[in-house]
């Protein structure tokens, strides 16, 4: 019984720590989302380039963890931005409103592919900084690096908040969200604004990579599952509201891990599960606005 | 007037597939390599699975990232039939297929409402919750999958060889195809594309949305469990690790490649690229570099895909000959509502709408009598737009009766119900299907009479031929009643804005309407066409139909009105002859203002 107990909190902790991963990554939909009405579909590979690229940084040149943190944001934010000339400009004049869904899943692809040659198709153990060693909280043991992830990926989920409240372009950002054209029209440079959002987005997925890399591995094909995950994170609290995403990275999180201790063939099914439930009395997510028709 | 009609199946249509199936057949015989024969295996049942989700993409707009699930379904029924239950394959093949079809119309319910990335959420997950219980799950064989699949079987015992599995699947593909093209170019495929233009009106012609868009599952389902069917018998043997995600973008790629909602589109998508591997062999370290790039190249650069693209160019326009050509059928203008009733066609008593705390609509009493034209005026937002919409059950009532033909009291219906009792409307922002042609959006309204069903259009009987001809000479009638019809083949989105208004009125009475509520027809007409407008209503009335017409105008509405009610603040102020209504205070007060009280003060 008392050991049932242990792995309740333990799974708690785990939960916590991979669901505000899903809930940094899903952030990151969310701000391209009420900008563009597109997002990512490759966030996952971001969050493995974030991941591979802080290894190499971390391990191979030997540089301290958050100078490698810092390197792996910039690069995936760069690549955000060249995300955005490839593979969403050149489709947002298209009719066809899904040409996005396959033009960054195409980059995705390659991607993967670019990955498993630079680094090769093994899992890569990335040690944590914090040591392997657990932490006993009351009966519990817990790995510092989830700890660290939590107050991590929290803290980075409020400061975007707070920048896109506070900051000028933050409030631009928000004023091209609400309406694009208005948004032009009091001389908000969209485009500019739009490349923001990607590079924005794109960044906190390769933070997402590096700061779960330690309690998983590092490898190619790392990124796909905590990608769709995050997806399914965002839809469930609704694409347009940054709490419901933040709540809904938490209770996928913890959800799988509960659902691993019970069982653990339950644990990859659950999340897909609970969402077409959600969605189907609730098309736009728990949170999300709701769609009136006007006629 | 004449006019040629292009989209139709006819002698030339099958001599392309009797072409086609020979081709097919003599193939083997000339290449007869067995690695060529299995490549084409392949590309036959993928092409399958690559149909079924244009019928999806391409024809109602859905987008579906879970088809790989719906292809392991069918692959897995199957072969677990054959080979835990002892199915033939004749047996278990139909049974996989069954079942692909029922999970798809289980699929729907969540697709149902679920928009653009949600909608991609809900088959992601419905793709992922396949995967991961076919690899956990031991009656599927976990991991390991289920081995030795047997192939089909022979009426005399033996098993088919390759060339002969091969024709099965080419001889099934061409049905596929056939049948597709079938259900495109008739009633289904029109339908479908004007749901996806605008699911309101499609509604107010008396279409059930929910049904349609299942169907669409439902095909969608049985063609990529068709496809998953023949995998597993070709393979022998099965396990989850086919049915990836990857899958289900290889197959909405290969749509999209071809061109999706064309009819040769997922042919050419799916056989390019599928191809690839095969082609690329050679070069396995940057396979997955030419594969992205190949989507991102035909997604950037060919955004109607390749037979999207092809047919744009005008040497395959002048390829296109009209099949034949039809007469106008004027007997479509009379109307059924000319047969004599006294009774008032709607009557509402204290109809009221709230939405939140605003009251849109509150105590309104008012009674159309039949074969009048009844106006509806008021200040913009009294309540005249809302009042359709809730007659129409587009909102619910808060409160209210709303009566019909003085006996039928309506409930709150979907809207579709409430156009079979002949209640139609046009729409204030033009609300037309405008992918389709002029004389195509008025077919859609002729959907309540349509008598041939699905399966009719699916094997072109006869009777579903006559019945397409005999009402495309009625919509003809139509256009020409409102002359419109010298553009009734053009796309219904390149006419301009009064053009589109005439087309809506025509769509509007191909539904044979008891009453036709027109709402703000003038809106955005030039002077000639306003003069027109007149003429048409006077014309609508004369034969008989009652119209209920809401507008700004106030000389038009001044002109045809026999009655006119005022709106101002949900609530009706004033009814009454056109000149009655001129004058009375209330209708000056809305309209223009009152003078504050201590004003005749001052002029005093």
């Amino acid at each position: 019984m008392n050991s049932l107990l242990v792995k309740l909190w333990q799974a708690l902790v785990s939960g916590l720590s991979i669901g505000s991963i899903y809930a940094l990554i899903a952030e990151g939909y969310y701000i391209t989302f009420i900008t563009t009405g597109t997002l990512n579909f490759g966030q996952g590979e971001f969050l493995m380039v974030g991941a591979l690229f802080g290894l190499t940084c971390y391990v191979s040149f030997g540089l301290p963890y958050a100078v490698a943190v810092f390197a792996a944001v910039l690069l995936t934010g760069a690549m955000g931005f060249g995300l955005e000339r490839v593979a969403i400009r050149p489709v947002m004049r298209h009719a066809l409103s899904l040409s996005w869904v396959l033009s960054t899943v195409a980059v995705s692809i390659i991607l993967k592919n670019a990955a498993v040659q630079l680094w090769g198709p093994e899992q890569v153990k990335f040690p944590s900084p914090f040591g392997e060693s657990v932490v006993m909280i009351g009966s519990a043991g817990i790995f510092p690096q989830e700890l660290f992830i939590i107050i991590a990926a929290l803290g980075t989920v409020f400061a975007v908040q707070l920048l896109l409240r506070r900051s000028l372009f933050g409030k631009a950002l928000i004023a091209v969200a609400f309406n694009r054209n208005a948004a032009a029209v009091v001389g908000i440079n969209v485009r500019r604004v739009v490349v923001f959002a990607f590079v924005l987005s794109s960044a906190l997925a390769g933070l997402g990579g590096i700061l779960i890399a330690p309690i998983t591995f590092a490898w190619a094909y790392m990124g796909t599952t905590p990608g769709i995950k995050a997806f399914a994170a965002a839809i469930f609290g609704g694409l347009d509201n940054p709490i419901g995403i933040l709540i809904g990275g938490l209770v996928i999180g913890v959800l799988e891990q509960l659902f691993g201790v019970v069982n653990s063939n339950l644990k990859e099914g659950i999340t897909f599960f609970f969402i077409l439930i959600v969605l189907a009395i609730r098309p736009t997510g728990l949170m999300g606005g709701r769609e009136i028709t006007k006629v | 007037m004449q006019l040629p009609i292009f989209a139709y199946s006819g002698p030339k249509h099958w001599v392309l597939f009797v072409l086609a199936a020979l081709m097919l057949a003599l193939l083997p015989i000339f290449f007869s390599d067995p690695f060529f024969i299995l490549v084409m295996q392949s590309l036959g049942y993928l092409f399958i699975a690559t149909l079924g989700l244009d019928i999806l993409v391409g024809w109602t707009g859905q987008i579906s990232l879970g088809h790989a699930g719906l292809f392991a379904i069918g692959a897995y029924t199957s072969a677990l039939a054959s080979t835990r239950l002892g199915f033939p394959f004749w047996v278990s093949a139909p049974f996989g297929v069954v079942i692909a079809g029922l999970f798809g119309s289980a699929l729907a319910i969540p697709s149902l409402r679920a928009r653009g990335p949600y909608l991609a959420m809900v088959t992601i997950a419905f793709g992922f919750m396949v995967e991961v219980t076919s690899n956990r799950w031991s009656f599927t064989g976990g991991p390991m999958g289920i081995m030795s699949i047997p192939a089909p079987t022979l009426p005399d015992g033996n098993e088919m060889t390759p060339i002969q599995y091969f024709w099965l699947i080419a001889g099934v593909a061409l049905l596929c195809q056939l049948f597709a093209a079938n259900m495109f170019r008739a009633r289904l495929g029109r339908t479908l594309l004007a749901l996806q233009g605008s699911e309101i009106a499609a509604q107010s012609l008396g279409i059930n949305v929910y049904r349609y868009k299942v169907l669409a599952f439902v095909i969608s389902s049985v063609y990529a469990g068709i496809g998953g069917v023949f995998f597993a018998h070709q393979n022998g043997f099965i396990n989850s690790d086919t049915f990836v995600f990857s899958l289900s973008v290889s197959f909405l790629t290969s749509a999209l490649m071809g061109g999706s909602g064309t009819l040769f589109g997922p042919l050419v998508g799916s056989v390019i690229l599928n191809l690839i591997p095969t082609v690329f062999a050679g070069l396995q370290e940057y396979q997955l570099y030419i594969y992205g790039g190949i989507i991102l190249v035909t997604i950037v650069f060919l955004p109607k895909g390749i037979v999207g693209s092809l047919r744009q160019i005008p040497l395959f326009h002048a390829w296109r000959r009209p099949h034949a050509t039809i007469a106008s059928d004027p007997s479509v203008l009379d109307f059924p509502s000319s047969t004599v009733n006294e009774e008032p066609v709607l009557a509402v008593h204290g109809l009221a709408k709230n939405f939140g705390g605003v009251r849109a609509l509150s105590g309104v009493d008012m009674t159309i009598t039949r074969g009048s034209v009844h106006g509806l005026i008021g200040p913009n937002g009294s309540g005249k737009s809302t009042f359709i919409n809730v007659v129409t059950g587009v909102f619910r009532p808060s409160a209210g009766k709303i009566t019909l033909f003085g006996n039928k009291e309506l409930r709150p219906l979907g809207p579709h119900h409430i156009a079979a009792y002949g209640i139609i409307r046009t729409f204030q922002n033009v609300h037309l299907f405008g992918e389709l042609s002029v004389i195509d959006n008025v077919m859609v309204g002729f959907h309540l009479q349509l008598k041939c069903g699905f399966f009719a259009h699916l094997l072109q009987t006869p009777a579903a031929v006559v019945e397409e001809v005999t009402f495309r000479r009625k919509a003809l009638a139509l256009l020409e009643f409102l002359s419109i019809a010298e553009r009734a083949n053009e796309q219904a989105k390149n006419l301009s804005y009064g053009q589109q208004r005439r087309v809506e009125i025509a769509r509007a009475l191909a539904a044979r309407p008891q009453l036709l509520m027109l709402d703000e027809p003038a809106a955005g007409l030039n002077p000639t066409e306003l003069h027109h407008l007149a003429h048409i209503i006077s014309d609508i009335k004369a034969a008989g139909v009652t119209l209920l017409v809401i507008e700004h105008h106030m000389e038009l509405i001044m002109g045809i009105s026999d009655v006119i009610s005022v709106f101002d603040f949900g609530q009706k102020i004033a009814e009454g002859s056109s000149v009655a209504v001129r004058q009375n205070d209330k209708v000056i007060e809305a309209y223009l203002g009152v003078a504050e009280s201590h004003g005749a003060a001052v002029d005093a």
